[in-house]
């Protein structure tokens, strides 16, 4: 096998690409990740923060089980982090909570969490569902319409940028050390094996046009962009919206499409909410974060006003006393969604050592895909069991037949 | 719902601001029938300048020197723009502290904004703003704006600027407006422009202690005044008041030492002395208050809010909204319905706002189709006349003032440049070693511009070491250009809300969209007399 410059390239240097790249630079190989400008659409900087395993999987028992496991594994991650770089992501799992505002509510949280427990033939599934008294115990700061909720063991929460400055640092200590500003042009497979990839960089190399945009006036594509070429034995598509495009040059297919969730940040405040909830949760350094939104709003990713007042009255209704609370921020993302939900773990039928991932959880499968992608990656083979996320679950009948035509 | 004159149809005019280019821009609005609604958080009309400039002109009868004589003849020039724009008719509404500013495109879905612009096929913009007036929070709606904020004093990031006891001059001549109130300790007073030598003299009037003015304009910048000698006499009685202030400070006996620089404070939890060096001596100076000043540059919080273009000014080392002659924005290469006037627009000073904002008004005009493009021309001629002509002026004292490397640039490392969440120059070359593209990248590596201020006081000194950084690649790259045009370097993405507003509020927001609750009580909107208090949450203000 002729020795490439480097045995894998992974590009997109968000959670998910940079956890990979961890991965596979402390299993020591030799790793370039590439990122792109300043203006480019990142979820991972939009991310609320959660490790959240409650109500994940139910219908697919591979994701909860796959869930659970990055949750278990999150303590080593945090605790390898700091080892490595000294940035602490701050991982706590108290448990999760979701309220429930009327009886109908906690009846289906009951239903599901017992699906996916029989589902997933784990009998210590470890939930309860907690009665208005017990809800309170420990979420006082539960409001008169909270009638009761569903706890479970697994659910924790991180800062998320502190989570993607530590794994960038920690590649830095490394020696992966993270290109930005480096657009992939072309992925070419060589002959005999590795790839070459065409990249460009320069403060203008960025994937704006990738959704329709004309790029900014004032940075003209020929301004002060370089072009290079890369040579790899491996290539990893992680790069989030910007996988789709990637993917078709080496055979993989990645159907994603943006969801837009929308976040708002309060102010500091004493320690009032010690269990995590899917919309609602209190980081370390005691700001409230409030989300859960989901639209369709194609690339855009601005934080209309009126989404937001829906998130805060929603909030409210669950949490009454953060009302006072001022708003220090409030700001749009784009969920990397596929088509069912579930991630996308994909590697090329055409060209061996090329994969693609794509998933809109990358904090919570951070743990995962440290400790387990970065091995398929290094041995070029996806295991049988994950064959279950495969894109190939999209193709429909007909498009086979189109294919063949 | 009728019955509520903000919630009815978008209204035709908003203007944002009742400083002097709001009240101009108003008075123009109106003189072409257009119904035109101001928004404002101070009490009163004025803005910065002429602030409180009522109440402080009805006392001018009394026999003391009031503190009307000590703001001077220019400060009471102000009352007859503020009488015309009481007699103008627009409907004015002060206290309203504004959060947002969106373009709500109507063809792009139901209610949806479009702060990214990705329906090419709009026609015409409806424009969206976010305001909390009487503690309650509502979204207006407007077929033009015109934007007209004002300026901020620029931050001034040396070694512990960020001490209790180092303040703003500007904002300190603010409250001497506002209240009447000065500092009574003694004083010093570091910095550079018009500014410095005026609000010296007032505080001095006022009877305050100032132990020493410290000038940080560099010397050579004051060689430049040889250069510029016409645009310098183009208004020869500012130029000889600007000398006249001077004087009057040195005849006070305060210290004025030229040419100071590497500013840095001291103290153990505040203020305890000011360190510089002059003439190539270290120094270090006793002092319980230092007031900073160097210059100010535009408020371009709205105009970044509602995410249209901007450019960074190489001579007022500042990013300002892009426009076109007629002061209208732009977003993704598209004029919108959103004008800029006064300051905010690039800074020209309070005689020049009144141009340039009966320049946007006319064209705001002519855009609602009440003047044909001729007269809109015809009408507007003597206001471009009279606006270059205070541009040479402008041009004179941006060139000698112009702030030393030192400010635009900190070269102390540990100067602190994001207060709230504590980043220093120092953090930021190290990710910008690391790889950081640009400001929004620099939120994710550092915090930095996240904290409560939302990068009120870091943005411009972030997008200055970019702009520095990427001045200097392009350098190395040894392009053909060398000067290359005014672009942005980056900013920060600015999302709402930019002025303070509690969760409460929010969930509360009266969209006008949807059914609202009858039972609360629709804020008042005054014919033109009275006044409204301010709200609590706008009580802190803006240091100019």
């Amino acid at each position: 096998m002729p020795s490439k410059e480097y045995d894998a390239v992974v590009i997109g240097a968000g959670l998910v690409g940079a956890a990979i790249a961890y991965g596979l630079v402390r299993i020591g190989l030799r790793v370039a990740v590439l990122d792109e400008g300043d203006s480019v659409h990142r979820p991972s900087h939009g991310n609320f923060g959660l490790v959240w395993v409650q109500g994940k999987g139910v219908g697919r028992p591979e994701y909860a089980r796959w869930t659970l496991e990055s949750s278990e594994r999150w303590f080593d991650l945090n605790a390898s982090l700091v080892e490595d770089c000294g940035v602490d992501p701050g991982y706590r799992r108290p448990g999760g909570i979701t309220p429930a505002l009327s009886e109908d509510e906690l009846c289906a949280l009951k239903t599901m969490l017992e699906r996916v427990r029989s589902e997933s033939a784990a009998a210590d599934f470890e939930f309860e569902i907690l009665d208005d008294a017990r809800i309170r115990t420990l979420l006082p700061a539960c409001g008169p319409e909270v009638v009761g909720g569903a706890w479970t063991a697994y659910d924790g929460h991180v800062d998320p940028l502190r989570l993607l400055r530590a794994l960038h640092a920690s590649l830095d200590l490394h020696g992966a050390r993270v290109r930005s500003q480096t657009k992939v042009r072309a992925i070419v497979p060589l002959p005999g094996g590795g790839f070459e990839i065409a990249v460009a960089s320069g403060p203008s190399a960025s994937s704006e046009d990738l959704a329709g945009y004309d790029p900014p006036k004032g940075s003209s594509l020929d301004g002060g962009e370089t072009n290079k070429r890369l040579q790899a034995q491996r290539v990893v598509i992680a790069a989030g919206h910007g996988s789709k495009a990637l993917g078709s040059m080496v055979g993989i297919e990645v159907p994603v499409s943006p969801e837009h969730g929308q976040i708002l940040v309060t102010e500091r405040t004493a320690s009032i909410l010690e269990y995590p909830t899917l919309s609602v949760r209190q980081s370390d350094e005691g700001s409230i974060l409030l989300g859960g939104s989901k639209e369709d709003r194609g690339f855009d990713i601005s934080a209309p006003v009126r989404t937001s007042a829906e998130i805060a009255a929603r909030s409210l209704r669950i949490f009454p006393q953060i009302a006072k609370l001022r708003i220090v921020r409030s700001w749009g993302a784009l969920r990397v969604m596929t088509p069912d939900g579930f991630p996308i773990y994909a590697a090329s039928d055409e060209y061996a050592g090329a994969f693609a991932v794509a998933c809109h959880s990358g904090v919570t499968l951070a743990a995962n895909h440290v400790w387990q992608t970065s091995r398929w990656i290094e041995r070029g083979t996806i295991p049988p069991e994950m064959a279950c996320f495969s894109p190939r679950r999209f193709e429909s009948p007909s498009s086979d037949v189109s294919k063949i035509a | 719902m009728s019955e509520d004159p903000l919630a009815s149809s978008p209204v035709e005019l908003a203007v944002i601001g009742a400083g002097p280019a709001g009240m101009a821009a108003a008075i123009e609005a109106r003189a072409h029938g257009i119904e035109t609604l101001v928004l404002d958080e101070q009490g009163a009309p004025g803005g910065q300048v002429y602030r409180n400039i009522e109440r402080i002109c009805a006392h001018e009868s009394g026999a003391d020197a009031g503190p009307a004589d000590l703001l001077g003849k220019d400060y009471r020039r102000g009352m007859a723009l503020v009488d015309a724009f009481r007699g103008c008719g627009a409907r004015y509404l002060p206290g309203a502290s504004i959060w947002d500013l969106a373009l709500k495109c109507p063809f792009d879905g139901q209610g949806a904004d479009a702060r990214g612009g990705r329906s090419p096929a709009l026609r015409e913009d409806l424009v969206e703003i976010g305001i909390v007036h009487r503690r309650r929070a509502r979204l207006l709606q407007a077929k033009t704006v015109i934007v007209a904020t004002g300026s901020l004093e620029r931050p001034v990031p040396v070694p512990g600027a960020t001490l209790p006891g180092v303040m703003g001059l500007g904002a300190v001549q603010s409250m001497l407006k506002a209240s009447g109130m000065v500092p009574d300790v003694p004083v010093v007073i570091a910095g550079s422009g018009p500014l410095v030598y005026l609000a010296t003299k007032q505080l001095l009037m006022a009877g305050v202690s100032v132990r020493a003015l410290l000038l940080t304009t560099p010397s050579d910048r004051l060689r430049r005044v040889f250069s510029s000698l016409p645009d310098a006499f183009s208004r020869p009685k500012d130029l000889y008041k600007g000398l006249r202030w001077r004087q009057e400070i040195v005849r006070k006996g305060v210290p004025v030492l030229r040419g100071v620089s590497d500013l840095a404070i001291e103290g153990e939890g505040r203020v305890e002395a000011v360190r510089f060096e002059h003439r190539s001596c270290h120094r270090r100076l006793p002092a319980y208050l230092a007031l900073l000043h160097e210059g100010v540059i535009a408020n371009a919080h709205l105009t970044l809010a509602a995410s249209l273009a901007h450019r960074w000014d190489r001579r007022q080392h500042a990013l300002r909204p892009l426009t076109d002659d007629w002061n209208q924005t732009q977003r993704d290469g598209r004029e919108r319905a959103v004008w800029v006037a006064g300051d905010c627009a690039g800074i020209a000073g309070a005689s020049a706002a009144v141009h340039s904002a009966r320049i946007a008004a006319l064209s705001a005009a002519h855009h609602l189709g009440r003047i044909d493009r001729r007269r809109r021309n015809a009408l507007a001629r003597p206001a471009f006349k009279a606006l270059a002509f205070e541009r040479r002026f402008r041009r004179f004292l941006e060139r000698i003032f112009e702030p030393a490397d030192e400010v635009l640039r900190p070269r102390d490392l540990r100067t602190m440049v994001c207060r709230c969440e504590e980043v220093s120059v120092a953090d930021i070359e190290r990710a910008i070693e690391q790889g950081c593209s640009g400001p929004n990248q620099l939120k994710a590596f550092l915090r930095c511009g996240m904290g409560p201020c939302q990068g009120r006081m870091c943005a411009g000194i972030v997008s200055a070491i970019f702009e520095d950084h990427a001045r200097r690649t392009s350098q190395g790259k040894d392009r053909s250009d060398p000067s290359p045009p005014d672009e942005d370097p980056g900013h920060f993405r600015i999302r709402p809300p930019i002025r303070p507003l509690r969760l409460g509020q929010l969930a509360n927001l009266e969209t006008g969209d949807v059914e609202r609750k009858g039972s609360l009580d629709e804020p008042k909107i005054e014919a033109i007399r009275g006044e409204d208090s301010l709200n609590e949450d706008n009580s802190g203000g803006e240091p100019r």
